[in-house]
């Protein structure tokens, strides 16, 4: 005779949800209230304020912390071991930053968030950083697996098929760059060069325009 | 590998023992092949049959040969595919030049071709398709009606597809649907004809342009850039769009060869923005033969309270009137933001006419050898764009979609499915997808057919008759539709019939009815001295011994990043060098992994000489400057490079693409 319990469990388990149904769900949830943003934005709405740690086991609060503000933020995703070939964007955000210099932390943050949050723990993140020479205004994030799955839908860093999605290092190659107050948002390759990906957030921000390709330039309207 | 009834009964295994099996595909005879990722030994391919075991244990186990891991299989290289599987460690499988399979590096990126007795099909990821859109694919390469049929009645009695249904992850950033509306509750607004000034203050700068003094212009248009007002439905509140002149579409502008013109361009947009789209504007005008410099690069973008000056200098290339263009169209093409912008409105229409497309239904003496198309108030363009809209009912764009936006309102010409009342004669319409996004197929919903009389606005030498039209985002196709037959108060719609849930591209599904664009309405007679003449506009010839270079570019994705033969964008960076006044065969390839890429460069028309390595359908074997390239395509193209210097882009043209960039330079050289 069949235990029933063992059924029932083994069927649960086979309707447990996939990947994506969870996240739709953690996102419908999270906006439903679960944390109240301490700042109202354009995008508070929008993001869910997740209790994320830092590398430097700091805890912060995704909407309020990363995303509010008038300020330009580079987001991406990364993970600290990857098996064959690495993705390099790490490393390549490294160069972004000192180019940068004491921009960042001022009117530029950056954030790098673990796609592997059950391995990369803040001690694990710290380290990380350490290695690639990260300095202030960058900081490497982890928190609940659930959570990271919803801000990483959130933000864009998907693949429609469910197969390639469920690999991480199809997430890694890309960075978001934005700034809530005027609500302007875009993406670059992770890897693009960096002085490209210092071109791209200083044109949106209108800080420098583009050097112009062929003699014909841009003029002044006269009232 | 699993069977079961169509109701999913009677589950049973046919074959196992493999580590990863990830695509298949079906040979003429409907055997079917299956890849399988074998980690570090790479692909390889097998036939499965009832019983089969191919010697991966259950368990992940790092090494699948010995003891543990009977198979059932012996192992047969050779220059056939036979029902044998490949088991032991061999990697002379991948270089063995008998081998009639091209291995496929694992995962996401890459399909070769899998050549089969007789069939040469493109290895797609047909887990993801119905066994409509594997018809379709199989179609494109012109596979015998028999054969279909073989195909389409194995796959209805066999359960093989059953365990293939497609499995999509949920959209990312699933967007909620727009507010209802009434479909045709107000009239097509056809963009109004722009009036040239009579001149431009301050004066042009003449040493800005390249060839200027030969082609000094004759027309001045000025464009003020700015925010407007605009009703895309009564039913929904006024929306703020961006418009050249205000409008969305914008005006449009009638040019003709030798009346070079200069366009002002002046950005009036709001400084402080708040939103999707950055009021930073570059207008490119595609795909007029011009200078890199009056081009619309994505790069050479400028801020309000600035205006650009564009020479359009009106000359057909290599002095050959046989390379005239027709439809083109100008939109903003500002670097990373360009779907943004032109979802908000920055799209017009500019119509290049000449000594053979009139504009005139009648031969005069100015116009003898006019065609006589359908013209003036019966030449309309039809621009389409699907939009979608928040609870409140205003306009709304997902900023965090990578991979597409699909809109769920379908407007044309800036109205959501507008009517058209037409008299009972001849009508020309330039249809344009313009995107942020979708693919169309569009059909009458009584089934006539469309006369095709130009491809990417380029006369074809003879009209064509289709069932229907199948558009990428940036083509153009103009028709000719004969309403004399219907009598008045017939109703006509255009509509798509194309299935699109997924930002990768079309699943291949076909939905009828479509879905509603556009209502033709029947009430009145009026005159037609119009025809439909049987000779258009005659080719150039292509001459394979100007060709000097052949160039690959793979489109492709790494790490979610899209790249240019494995290449990351870099606006410093060419990946061709060309020569003017030399040809050059150009293959762009479709990395694969789903995504359909319609795939266009600036500057000059191209030539399609095969498509997955035959000839190209009648339809596309004129001038093109668009090419829809599904999963795993390869098109073969020849151009030809005259005239301007500098750097022009090639890119996709699903607009979400193009912006994070999938898009690379070439340059061409003295």
């Amino acid at each position: 005779m069949v235990n029933r319990r063992f059924i029932i469990t083994q069927g649960l388990r086979a309707l447990s949800l996939g990947a994506g149904a969870k996240a739709l769900l953690a996102r419908a949830t999270a906006s439903a209230g679960g944390n109240t943003p301490d700042h109202t934005g354009l995008r508070a709405g929008y993001f869910p304020n997740v209790l994320l740690r830092t590398h430097e086991d700091k805890p912060i609060r995704f909407y309020d912390d990363v995303i509010h503000g008038n300020r330009t933020v580079l987001i991406n995703f990364m993970y600290t071991i990857c098996a064959g070939k690495c993705p390099g964007t790490t490393g390549n955000l490294a160069r972004v930053q000192e180019l940068l210099g004491d921009r960042v932390g001022r009117d530029v943050f950056m954030w790098s968030i673990t796609l592997d949050p059950e391995f990369d723990t803040p001690s694990i993140l710290q380290d990380y950083a350490s290695f690639h020479k990260v300095k202030p205004g960058w900081q490497f994030l982890t928190g609940e697996k659930d959570d990271i799955e919803t801000l990483r839908r959130k933000l864009g860093f998907v693949d429609p098929d469910a197969r390639r999605d469920a690999d991480r290092s199809n997430h890694a190659g890309v960075l978001v760059y934005g700034n809530e107050a005027i609500d302007r948002w875009a993406a670059c390759p992770a890897n693009a060069r960096p002085e490209n990906i210092i071109d791209l957030i200083d044109w949106m921000n209108r800080r420098r325009t583009p050097s112009y390709q062929g003699a014909n330039r841009p003029r002044k309207i006269e009232s | 590998m699993l069977r079961c009834a169509y109701s999913g009964a009677n589950l049973e295994i046919v074959a196992r023992g493999l580590r990863n099996p990830w695509d298949i595909t079906f040979d003429s005879g409907f055997n079917w092949l299956v890849t399988d990722n074998d980690q570090n030994e790479g692909d390889r391919n097998f036939m499965p049959f009832f019983g089969a075991r191919f010697g991966w244990g259950h368990g992940w186990s790092a090494d699948w040969i010995g003891a543990n891991h009977p198979s059932t299989v012996p192992i047969t290289l050779g220059s056939r595919i036979l029902g044998m599987a490949a088991l032991a460690k061999n990697t002379s499988i991948a270089s063995n030049p008998n081998s009639a399979c091209r291995f496929f590096h694992g995962g996401a990126s890459e399909c070769g071709s899998l050549s089969i007795p007789d069939v040469k099909l493109n290895l797609h990821h047909f887990t993801d398709f119905s066994m409509t859109d594997i018809k379709s694919r199989i179609y494109r390469t012109a596979l015998s009606r028999r054969r279909l049929f073989q195909l389409g009645a194995a796959g209805a009695g066999g359960a093989a597809l059953q365990i293939l249904s497609p499995r999509r992850s949920h959209a990312a950033t699933a967007t909620a649907s727009s507010p209802a509306t009434t479909p045709f509750a107000m009239p097509l607004p056809i963009p109004p004809v722009l009036q040239p000034v009579a001149a431009l203050s301050p004066a042009v700068n003449p040493a800005a342009h390249q060839l200027y003094s030969k082609y000094l212009p004759k027309k001045f248009y000025n464009f003020s850039v700015r925010a407007a007002s605009h009703s895309f439905h009564p039913s929904l509140p006024l929306q703020t769009i961006w418009g050249y002149n205000g409008i969305t579409p914008g005006p449009t502008i009638h040019a003709r060869y030798g009346e070079p013109i200069l366009a002002r361009f002046a950005n009036q947009l709001p400084p402080d923005h708040i939103g999707f789209g950055v009021p930073q504007i570059s207008p490119h005008l595609h795909n007029l033969h011009d200078a890199p410099e009056s081009d619309g690069n994505p790069v050479n973008f400028f801020d309000p309270g600035f205006f650009w000056d564009n020479h359009y200098p009106m000359f057909v290339p290599r002095n050959d009137s046989r390379e005239a263009l027709g439809t083109l169209w100008c939109h903003d093409h500002r670097f990373d933001f360009t779907a943004q912008n032109v979802y908000r409105g920055l799209a017009m229409f500019f119509l290049a006419f000449d000594a053979l497309d009139a504009g005139v239904e009648v031969a005069n003496t100015t116009y003898p050898d006019a065609l006589r198309l359908p013209s003036g108030p019966y030449d309309v363009p039809l621009m389409l764009a699907d939009k979608r809209f928040d609870s409140k009912g205003n306009l709304a764009y997902d900023v965090f979609n990578l991979d597409g936006v699909l809109g769920d309102k379908y407007t044309v010409n800036g109205k959501i499915q507008p009517f058209f009342k037409v008299a009972r004669r001849k009508y020309r319409f330039r249809i344009l997808d313009a995107g942020p996004s979708r693919f169309y197929q569009l059909h009458l919903s009584n089934n006539a057919p469309f006369v095709l009389i130009a491809n990417d606005g380029n006369l074809l030498p003879s009209p064509i008759t289709v069932p229907h039209l199948y558009m990428g985002v940036a083509e153009r196709m103009d028709v000719i539709i004969d309403f004399s037959k219907y009598p008045l108060g017939s109703g006509i719609i255009l509509e798509n019939r194309l299935v699109q849930t997924d930002g990768r591209g079309p699943s291949g599904e076909l939905m009828v009815p479509g879905t509603p664009l556009l209502k033709f309405i029947v009430d009145r007679d009026a005159a037609d001295p119009s025809i439909i003449p049987a000779n258009l506009r005659p080719l150039p010839p292509i001459t394979l011994s100007e060709v000097v270079a052949t160039r690959r570019f793979k489109f492709g994705r790494t790490n979610g990043a899209w790249s240019v033969n494995n290449e990351l964008f870099d606006p410093n960076r060419v990946q061709a060098t060309v020569k003017r006044g030399t040809a050059e065969i150009w293959y762009f390839e479709n990395g694969g992994g789903g995504w359909h890429h319609p795939i266009h460069f600036h500057h000059e028309e191209f030539r399609i000489l095969e498509r997955n390595g035959i000839a190209p359908q009648p339809i596309e074997q004129g001038r093109k400057d668009v090419v829809v390239l599904a999963p795993g395509e390869v098109v073969k193209i020849f151009i030809r490079f005259s005239d301007f210097l500098g750097k022009y882009p090639i890119h996709c043209h699903n607009t979400v693409h193009e912006d994070h960039a999938m898009m690379t330079f070439f340059e061409v050289v003295a």
